[in-house]
């Protein structure tokens, strides 16, 4: 048994890291063109030659202000939406699984009817609106539309079902009031759906395009993958500095996904699929 | 006790305000203006006109849009069908890889979900430059004659799925390998006990245990493909000669850089229904089949 399992484990080694090895190949060559100069961009070596190996690529992308106020504009962005949208969400999962009032049921299958609305389908009243309100080319324009989910409002529903009523009642026989009691008493049993949500949520706006493209109409509300689409460029692409730019705006995402690879999964599940 | 019901329903509301009139302004409301704007002849500045379903008529004779609709039916049905033949595949080796080893892969082959669309086709663009690109390099090297990759409408399209499978296929895999590990090892036990080699267990066991997970995915990425656009708009604005003219793009188009928001907004209302349907089977496989909640 143990000698006959071991050759299948090794062919399947092998399969594997050479399945791997063409998916994370990109990657990988991305990462290396960045240092080496424009004229070796297309030299087909995976790695660069030792002697011409530069970071002029992360140098140019920092000689002028612009890559800079992308990203920290995504930062700003990104940040604003997972701050607001998990206490947002959070408040509106304990009134729809905690909270008694009448129409409960008819409002949690409304928020959940606006799952049905892709973004492509609003995006041109939306835009007429966001500039009507004065809210185009300004980074508020790119955070307000962005907070309201029902995926988020669903999850924490969903998860604070099953949590006991008597904590909720403990807390009103000490007189605390429904903010109190939330606050202090439900909110820090939400923990782990607050990291796991919060990060897709973060890194979901992080890597947003579409909208920024159509909200942001100057360099000072720039965000990140505006900054990298502009860099390709019709005639000679400075490829080794586009992808330095990239390299810098997926290391957040590949950290972040890298430690919610398991919770992805368990999130999904908590949904109800079922395998 | 009348007072502390009300108290509930006061804080129920304050606690539901935020969100839901966000929900309210930023998608209930712009869904009804998108109706509206496509019963209207406008481009955004001047008198907006009241044309009633003009738009829906002319949508219908736009050879345009007629192009548009297939190709983005010819996306979505190649990509959803490689990509789950593909992420099962992969989570079936990647699964059967044991100890550290698979870890790693699976690590190695989910990274290209956590970067940006837009990442991802820059990328490719760079792997599919002609005639220098890696791509065209490899072709050559092994004695094939060069290809264009992006610049040909013949291929165009399937170079843009590639980049959406590549970037898309680690996530689904994730979800297969999970929904691969919850089959009850019991019945593979029972099945090597009545006999049954690698192929008649995975056809009779794997396969049927698989076929909600499947179907999620089917669902999903469906949805997703419907609404395609960043990687169109990096690697080929739509063409050659329209060739990846999808309807995100053609609504993007539309009403924004050729100023027909009446037009546009009738492709969008199109769409809606189009990814409302695909939605509400989403709902029914989320909720296994039950119709009503618990609550």
């Amino acid at each position: 048994m143990f000698k006959r399992e071991i050759p299948g484990q090794v062919v399947l080694y092998i399969v594997g890291f050479v399945l791997a090895a063409a998916i994370f190949f990109p990657i990988l060559l991305m990462l290396t063109t960045t240092l080496k100069p424009v004229k070796d961009m297309f030299n087909n070596q995976i790695l660069p030659s030792l002697g011409t190996m530069s970071l002029d690529s992360y140098r140019n992308l920092f000689a002028s202000g612009s890559f800079t106020t992308a990203a920290v504009n995504s930062f700003l962005v990104s940040a604003s939406v997972t701050v607001f949208g998990l206490l947002f969400h959070s408040m509106s999962g304990f009134a729809l699984a905690k909270l008694r009032f009448a129409g409960r049921n008819v409002v949690f299958g409304w928020i959940l009817s606006t799952l049905m609305v892709p973004f492509a389908v609003i995006m041109l009243p939306l835009f007429l609106m966001a500039r009507s309100m004065g809210l185009s080319n300004n980074l508020l324009g790119m955070i307000l539309p962005a907070i309201p989910q029902a995926y988020g409002i669903f999850l924490f529903r969903q998860f604070l079902l099953g949590i006991p009523t008597e904590i909720i009642e403990s807390g009103k026989i000490d007189g605390a009031s429904y903010f109190r009691i939330f606050f202090s008493l439900v909110l820090p049993l939400t923990k782990s759906i607050m990291v796991a949500l919060g990060m897709a949520i973060f890194m979901g706006n992080w890597n947003s395009y579409l909208w920024p493209l159509l909200i942001s109409q100057g360099p000072e509300t720039s965000v990140l993958q505006l900054f990298i689409a502009a860099l390709k460029s019709a005639y000679t692409t400075d490829w080794p500095t586009l992808f330095a730019a990239s390299c810098i705006a997926s290391f957040p995402p590949i950290i972040i996904f890298a430690l919610i690879q398991k919770n992805l999964v368990a999130s999904n599940k908590y949904v109800g699929v079922k395998g | 006790m009348r007072t502390s019901r009300r108290q509930e329903s006061f804080s129920a509301f304050l606690f539901l305000l935020p969100d839901v009139a966000g929900l309210i302004l930023f998608a209930f409301v712009p869904i009804v203006l998108a109706v509206y704007i496509s019963l209207t002849q406008w481009n955004g500045y001047t008198q907006q006109l009241f044309v009633g379903l003009k738009n829906y008529t002319d949508l219908f004779q736009d050879a345009e849009f007629g192009k548009s609709l297939l190709t983005t039916l010819e996306y979505a049905t190649v990509f959803v069908a490689t990509m789950t033949v593909l992420s099962l595949c992969c989570a079936l080796i990647i699964n059967s890889v044991k100890g550290i080893g698979q870890e790693i892969y699976r690590t190695m082959i989910f990274t290209p979900y956590a970067i940006s669309a837009v990442i991802a086709a820059m990328v490719w663009t760079f792997l599919y430059q002609v005639p220098k690109g890696y791509f065209n390099s490899f072709l050559m090297s092994i004695g094939l004659d060069k290809m264009l990759f992006l610049g040909s409408p013949e291929q165009a399209l399937f170079s843009v799925i590639a980049v959406s499978l590549w970037a898309t296929l680690g996530y689904n895999m994730i979800i297969f390998m999970a929904a691969i590990k919850d089959v009850p090892a019991e019945l593979y036990e029972a099945a090597e006990i009545d006999g049954a080699n690698f192929f008649e267990r995975f056809k009779t066991i794997t396969l049927p245990m698989l076929k909600n997970t499947s179907l999620f995915i089917i669902v999903m990425s469906t949805i997703a493909a419907l609404q395609v656009f960043d990687q169109i708009k990096i690697m080929t604005d739509g063409g050659p000669a329209k060739a990846t003219n999808v309807t995100v793009y053609y609504i993007y188009k539309m009403g924004f850089t050729v100023g027909q928001l009446g037009y546009a907004s009738a492709t969008a209302v199109l769409l809606f229904i189009a990814i409302s349907i695909f939605t509400l089977f989403q709902f029914r496989l989320l909720n296994g089949g039950k119709t009503k909640d618990e609550a």
